[in-house]
């Protein structure tokens, strides 16, 4: 992929580009695409190829913008019964992610992700530990409820460690630091962080057949910083083990149809990051369609949906539609 | 809308999506309150003493008494004639209003101020203040005899949460105080939230923790506590056939536990509709039925078979207006019946359960707002927090 000129699609990426949104996929990510936590954080690189992304090299940069639409749907509770969210309300997010991704050298990059949030809370709110809970004029609020704010900043850089045969895949080594930027306390809608600094380091690997191309990502996240209230907040998943695997199959020439699923497994209170001691775990399948009208640059929709059944605990669910442009310069 | 009690199987039939009509003749009744009465500013806290009812008014600084046989108001109490409560504090703004055991006086409480008032309404006039500093009172008041209370509080240090007074010279007298902390060890700050007592236990929940800590009364220093769900809201304790459980909800698990205070074992935990909120039970223990404020129903747990009996639809079913259940009050009836009346915030209106049949047998509509109630044998007083009325209902009709 060499520096190419404004494509056809240059219009459209700037307006993308102004609603805020985008990916760099790191698979650090993964739970944020899942919708489980903060909204502001990125919405879901890894159902835009995240993985793959690490493995480029020829050109000098990434640029990513992306918009999703997260409606949330209900929670599970600590045993991982699910329930809907309280009647007659909704709580939305629609969040826009800007990512630049530089890379250095062969097998080397440098990113940055820049999210901003907006939620509209109508009859409840998110808690602690993924719950939705009813609000009303006898908890001060009377109406639908509007904010939003930048998220969660996050700097990721990775390393190619193997570039793969014919029977093994591509591996590469990536780390993360997410900074609390985002808000975490006060008005739960204007709710766009986790509330603490992250660390984050990870695998991905990739593996192409003719075809169709699969990538996985496996990543531990560990909280740097402590989250202030007595309860933690509404989007904190305390240490955790993230993944995602994904598959994309070429079925026309620029297009690809795929399908990847994200899901986290956290543990707060365990390294003292959390007062309360908690696990949380969630699973999303999303299906994807991506148009590449030249090597250089493209577009792709995915649609989330969290599963209403185990395996999920302490955790909100959500339906979630992404749309993102890419373009290499 | 379908009302009436669902069992378990027509519940989950009915969860699924096909349609299961209560039978006509177990459909509660559709009516409409009585009369209605204006009240101050935002009615809340709310109790019958002596005749009289006491209405209190958070966002209006006042305490209004009306006759409960004529409905009509005896006097308004302003901030003039409630005073300063110790400390110096200014305002009046009470939400919490609970009757002493006796019927002769009435008990109002500010969650945001260091005190207690004492009224005795057949004289409509406050006749104490009882200085609490610096804790403040939570949401809930428990008589344990004739003249000893036990309040629920917050602090901000030794996490006391709950706080003992008994009057032992009349309650215009000052009482005896005993701050008590009845939470999980190394908790600094109290927070105290419902307060369940029955069988010679205390219980408290806290959410800040996740917790639920109790006490045998008779050995107040060996304090239980449990960590059994997010967000614990609602406790009772019950004590069916001699067996005393503690019985709470998790509001953000939305679950009820079920746990058994002799032996020291969780009976059960049980899923039930979004948001349990509040509950109350039948006298005999054998039942505990709690408010779903998000899923418009109230949830029936079975204490002695440790497992959900059914729900009861609740509210008017209205497509915009979530019926959402808030408080739940238990009634006595005739010759020994008994009832439960639901506030549906949400829809403006208050449904009626007989404790006997688990079933609704009437819905009726009143002001618009939050709701608490007060009874007399003849008639229910409901508060309509947003309309600042207060709604009366013949309850001779609905025995």
């Amino acid at each position: 992929m060499g520096n190419a000129p404004a494509g056809a699609l240059a219009a459209p990426a700037l307006a993308l580009a102004a609603a805020a949104a985008a990916l760099f996929a790191p698979p650090a990510l993964a739970c944020s695409s899942c919708g489980c936590g903060l909204p502001g954080s990125s919405s879901d690189v890894s159902s835009v190829g995240g993985a793959a992304l690490l493995f480029g090299g020829e050109s000098r940069w990434l640029v990513q913008s992306g918009i999703s639409f997260r409606d949330i749907t209900g929670s599970f509770n600590e045993r991982g019964s699910w329930a809907a969210k309280p009647q007659g309300s909704t709580l939305t997010t629609v969040q826009g992610n800007l990512g630049l991704t530089y890379y250095p050298a062969d097998g080397y990059t440098v990113g940055l992700q820049a999210p901003f949030a907006i939620n509209r809370l109508v009859g409840a709110q998110w808690g602690s530990q993924g719950a939705v809970s009813p609000v009303d004029e006898l908890d001060g609020v009377t109406g639908p409820r509007q904010a939003g704010g930048w998220g969660d900043l996050n700097f990721q850089a990775s390393a190619l460690l193997y570039r793969g045969s014919e029977d093994l895949p591509a591996v590469a080594a990536w780390a993360g630091l997410a900074l609390p930027t985002g808000s975490a306390e006060g008005d739960a809608a204007a709710f766009t962080g986790s509330g603490v600094a992250n660390g984050l380091i990870g695998l991905s690997f990739l593996k192409g057949y003719g075809p169709l191309e699969l990538s996985a990502s496996a990543a531990y996240q560990r909280p740097l910083t402590r989250p202030a209230g007595a309860v933690a907040s509404a989007f904190y998943i305390g240490q955790a083990l993230l993944g995602q695997a994904q598959a994309d199959v070429e079925v026309f020439a620029g297009w690809k149809a795929g399908v990847g699923i994200n899901g986290f497994v956290g543990a707060t209170g365990v390294v003292d990051s959390a007062p309360t001691a908690a696990t949380l775990s969630k699973l999303k399948v999303v299906p994807s369609l991506e148009w590449r009208p030249t090597p250089d640059e493209g577009v792709r929709a995915a649609f989330g949906a969290d599963p209403t059944v185990f395996p999920g605990t302490n955790a909100m669910t959500d339906s979630t539609l992404y749309l993102v442009y890419f373009k290499y310069l | 809308m379908r009302h009436g009690f669902l069992p378990a199987t027509a519940a989950a039939i009915a969860l699924s999506g096909c349609p299961v009509p209560a039978p006509a003749d177990l459909a509660p009744r559709e009516l409409v309150a009585d009369r209605t009465l204006p009240t101050g500013k935002g009615p809340h806290g709310i109790a019958v003493a002596a005749g009289v009812v006491v209405q209190a008014n958070p966002a209006g600084g006042t305490i209004d008494l009306f006759d409960a046989e004529k409905e009509t108001l005896i006097k308004t109490l302003t901030p003039a004639d409630l005073g300063t409560l110790v400390g110096g504090v200014a305002t009046a703004s009470p939400g919490l209003t609970k009757a002493t055991p006796d019927g002769t006086y009435a008990l109002t409480a500010d969650p945001a101020i260091p005190g207690v008032r004492v009224l005795k309404p057949g004289e409509a006039r406050q006749v104490a203040t009882v200085d609490i500093g610096p804790l403040k009172p939570s949401s809930r008041i428990v008589w344990a005899d004739a003249t000893t209370a036990y309040l629920s509080v917050t602090s901000e240090g030794g996490g006391v949460n709950a706080l003992k007074l008994a009057w032992k010279n009349g309650f215009e007298a000052p009482p005896e105080k005993e701050p008590l902390a009845i939470t999980r060890a190394g908790v600094d700050k109290g927070a105290g939230g419902s307060i369940g007592l029955g069988a010679g236990f205390l219980a408290l929940a806290n959410g800040t923790d996740n917790s639920v800590s109790f006490v045998s009364l008779a050995a107040p220093a060996a304090i239980t506590s449990l960590q059994l769900g997010n967000n614990p809201g609602p406790v009772d304790i019950v004590n069916p056939a001699g067996r005393p459980l503690l019985v709470f909800g998790n509001r953000n698990s939305n679950t009820v536990v079920v746990y058994d205070l002799q032996s020291r074992a969780t009976i059960a935990t049980l899923p039930v509709g979004t948001t349990p909120t509040d509950m109350v039970a039948r006298p005999d223990g054998r039942y505990v039925y709690g408010t779903c404020r998000g899923a418009a129903n109230v949830c029936v747990i079975d204490t002695v078979a440790g497992k959900v009996h059914g729900e009861i639809r609740v509210g008017l079913g209205l497509a915009d207006k979530p019926a959402s259940p808030v408080h739940i009050y238990h009634a006595e009836g005739q010759e020994g019946s008994h009832q439960a009346w639901v506030g549906n915030d949400g829809d403006a209106s208050v449904t009626i359960i007989d404790m006997q049949a688990n079933r609704a047998i009437a819905v009726v509509k009143t002001g618009a707002g939050h709701h608490k109630m007060a009874f007399t044998p003849t008639k229910a007083f409901v508060s309509n927090l947003t309309d600042s009325t207060l709604s009366v209902i013949d309850r001779k009709a609905l025995y």
